[in-house]
Parts: structure tokens; sequence; C-alpha cells
């Protein structure tokens, strides 16, 4: 019997090594970014601000992303207490670009708007972004709600839920900074 | 001896036989694909190899840019796979530069459909590309008043911070691609010297690529003894388990 059980896991691990080849990559245009703007503002998107990602800030981004800001600008759209935000985030080796949307800090919506990776498209389906719909940022950056994990997927899942960190977080920040010249203004 | 006893010999030795010429095989096969499964933690696309002989396996050679675009005291020179300021990588995997200028302490660098920005550091300030251009395909970038400024076949614009854009006049300054001094060239050697990322070579390795058109073959031939492994394995098992009933039955 042991003699089988070693013939199995050897082909299993040769099975899984056989395939492990990654397949060819492309780029799948789900959503163009400025069609996710023009439906996030029902038909009119405001001008884009910007967000400067200042040492403290990166030092947030970096311990929600695990590695450093790949940018130091930030665009983001926002009118009234309706923010969207346009991330890239690598999930295995290629970049996902993904859209959210903030209102009264919690995630509105998200779309996946383009995907790059060979495997693990599913994040796309609203089966899996429905969940991130409605959650918010709890104790130290995390989501308010656990995110399922989709099997074969779970390098763009965890790529989507740190994006979606990201937004909740990056909105927060966003109307910090903005809330001093608010004062400003009303003096 | 009878037919079944014979071929149960033969199977057996040969089954010894395959396992033992396979069995490198195997392992490094085994090996790499589970390397190959955790390239992101074991950072392999990251760790380039940059070793002659490698270099030319592959048939890359070193090809050091003669020119760049000159920004301020600085320079963006760029092959196929990286654009580098100064010394410093900056991008990867993007097409060359159609022109770069330094507007204060911000370095643009166009393509034909984006724009970066850069710090002087050589970080990213951020890439504006799509509908926030006022038009595309750009074909030239430049500056004026301290703005930097676009060209596409609608016309001209500035901008002064690469989301704001109105058309532009007056006395504008191209972006031209310049000759690099000489100093500047031979600090570059080490940079654009051909790079193999540890992932690639793997992979290669894993597939057989790297030994050119046969190399598949050889790992399809390693595939192929490991299906005789399982057959004949499992062969070997079940007539062994059913001797082994009939003993006990005849034991009882």
């Amino acid at each position: 019997m042991r003699f089988l059980s070693t013939q199995v896991c050897l082909i299993a691990s040769l099975l899984s090594s056989f395939l492990s080849v990654p397949a060819a990559r492309a780029e799948d245009v789900y959503l163009a970014p400025e069609a996710f703007l023009t439906a996030a503002f029902d038909g009119s998107a405001p001008k884009p601000s910007t967000l400067w990602l200042t040492a403290a800030v990166q030092a947030e981004v970096t311990r929600i992303l695990g590695h450093p800001p790949r940018q130091l600008r930030q665009r983001y759209w926002l009118s009234g207490d309706k923010s969207a935000w346009i991330l890239e985030e690598i999930g295995k080796e290629e970049s996902i670009t993904a859209g959210f949307v903030v209102q009264g800090g919690r995630m509105d919506h998200a779309r996946v708007l383009v995907y790059r990776e060979s495997r693990g498209g599913e994040v796309r389906y609203p089966s899996f972004l429905k969940q991130l719909v409605g959650v918010a940022l709890v104790g130290e950056q995390q989501l308010s709600a656990r995110v399922d994990n989709i099997a074969g997927a779970t390098l763009s899942v965890n790529a989507m839920s740190r994006m979606a960190r990201l937004a909740l977080y990056f909105d927060s920040t966003a109307r910090q900074s903005a809330k001093p010249a608010e004062g400003a203004n009303a003096n | 001896m009878s037919y079944r006893a014979s071929l149960f010999r033969w199977l057996r030795r040969w089954h010894a036989r395959i396992g033992l010429a396979a069995a490198l095989f195997f392992v490094f096969l085994v090996v790499s694909g589970i390397a190959l499964n955790h390239t992101e933690s074991l950072r392999l696309d990251e760790r380039k190899l940059s070793a002659q002989w490698l270099g030319r396996w592959y048939g890359l050679h070193a090809e050091v840019p003669a020119r760049g675009f000159k920004l301020g005291d600085r320079y963006l020179t760029w092959d196929a796979q990286q654009w580098v300021l100064d010394t410093t990588p900056v991008a990867r995997d993007l097409p060359p530069p159609l022109g770069a200028v330094r507007v204060g302490e911000v370095c643009y660098v166009a393509t034909r459909d984006t724009l970066f920005l850069f710090a002087a550091d050589g970080r990213l300030i951020d890439k504006v590309t799509g509908e926030a251009l006022p038009a595309l395909p750009l074909t030239r970038l430049g500056a004026v008043d301290n703005r930097v400024v676009i060209a596409s076949a609608q016309g001209i614009f500035a901008s002064s911070d690469g989301i704001d854009w109105q058309r532009a006049a007056g006395e504008l300054s191209w972006s031209l691609v310049e000759t690099l001094p000489a100093d500047r060239s031979s600090a570059l050697q080490e940079l654009y010297a051909p790079a193999i990322s540890s992932e690639r070579l793997l992979l290669d390795l894993h597939s057989g690529r790297i030994f050119g058109r046969f190399g598949p073959l050889v790992i399809d031939a390693a595939a192929l003894g490991l299906l005789a492994l399982a057959i004949s394995g499992v062969w070997m098992y079940l007539r062994a388990a059913r001797a082994q009933r009939q003993r006990d039955r005849a034991k009882s």
C-alpha cells in the first residue's frame, strides 16, 4: 500500500510541476476607466483631484499593500460624499486595474476594469464583487467584512482586497486633508 | 515460467530502470515546478542573472544606448527592457519614449498614449493616460513657460501638473534626442548588460526550451516515462495485492 501511495504522491507532484508553466498573458479590458467614472457619477464625472502621498501616507499604504506605493500622486474624482478611485495592483505577475466608488466612508461598488493576469479573472464577476459592497475600514485598516476566496484566484482576490482597503483609506485621507482647507475657507 | 510471470519480471525490471534513469529529471521537474508556483514569494522575477555565458547562450548582447533625452543635468536612456534616468532604472517593458522634458523638479516622459511624471530621484509620481490627456496619440513633448507641452494631431496643449490642459502657443521648445557624452555611455555599461530573470531561466529549464527546439521533446519523453512508471506501478501493485489475497485464502 505504501508503494502505491508513494506513486500517487509522485505523480501528483509531477503533474503539478508540469502544469505550473504559466500560460500566455493577455490584457482584457472589461470596462474603460472613463466609462466607469461616467457611470459612477451618473453620466458626468467631476474633474480629477489629486492626493499627494506624504511620508506618513506612504508608510500606511506600505502597510496596506505590503510594498511601497508605486506612485507618489493619486488621482481621484470627488462629488459630495462620493469619491471614485482607479487603482492598480499586481495579482501574481501582472497588474489588475480596478475602480472603486466610496460613499460615506463605505464601499459603494467596485469593478475590475482591466485584467492582465493569465488566471484568476473570476474576480470580475458580480458574485465576488458584491462582497465588497458596504464594507468599511475597521481596526488597523482592515475590511469590516470577510472577503471569501475564489479557488485558483487567491492572489487576484488578495489584490482586490488590498485595493479595496486602499481606496477606503485614500478616501478618508483625502477628506481629512480637505477639512483644514474647508475650515480656512469658512473663516 | 509462465508468460504472465515473465512479463511481470520484465515489467518490474524496466519499471526500476525507467525510474532510475528518470529520477534526476523528476527531482528537477518537481523542484523547479514548486519554485515556479511560488515565483512571487521567492522573488524569482526580480532576481536577475547577468553572467556572460548565459547572455551568450540566449544570444543576447549588451547594447548601451548612445543617445538619450537631456533632462537638465541628467539623461534618460532606454532599451527594449527598461528606461533609465541617469543610472536609476525607472520603468520596465515600455515602448521607446517619444520625448522627455524637465519642468521644475518633475521629469515628464511621453509615449504615444501615456505621459509619465517622475520625481528627480526617479520615483514615479503619476501616469496620465486615456481621456485624462487632451488628445491622443501624442506626437511630441516639450516645454513652455514652466509648463509641459504635448502635441497631437488635434493641436498643442500645455499643463503645469499633467492634469489640467489648455491650448498652448508661444515659443515652444521641443524635446530632442541627443548624443550621450562618452563618460555617461561608459557608466551605463553595467546597467544595460543583458540580464535574464531567474524565473525565465527556471521556466526555460523546466520546459526544456533552454536546450533549443529538441529540449521540450526531452521533457515530453520524461513525461512519457512518468506515465509508464505510473501504469506499470499500478499494474504491479494490483497483481501483488491479488497474489497476496490468493495466498491468504489458501492459508485459511
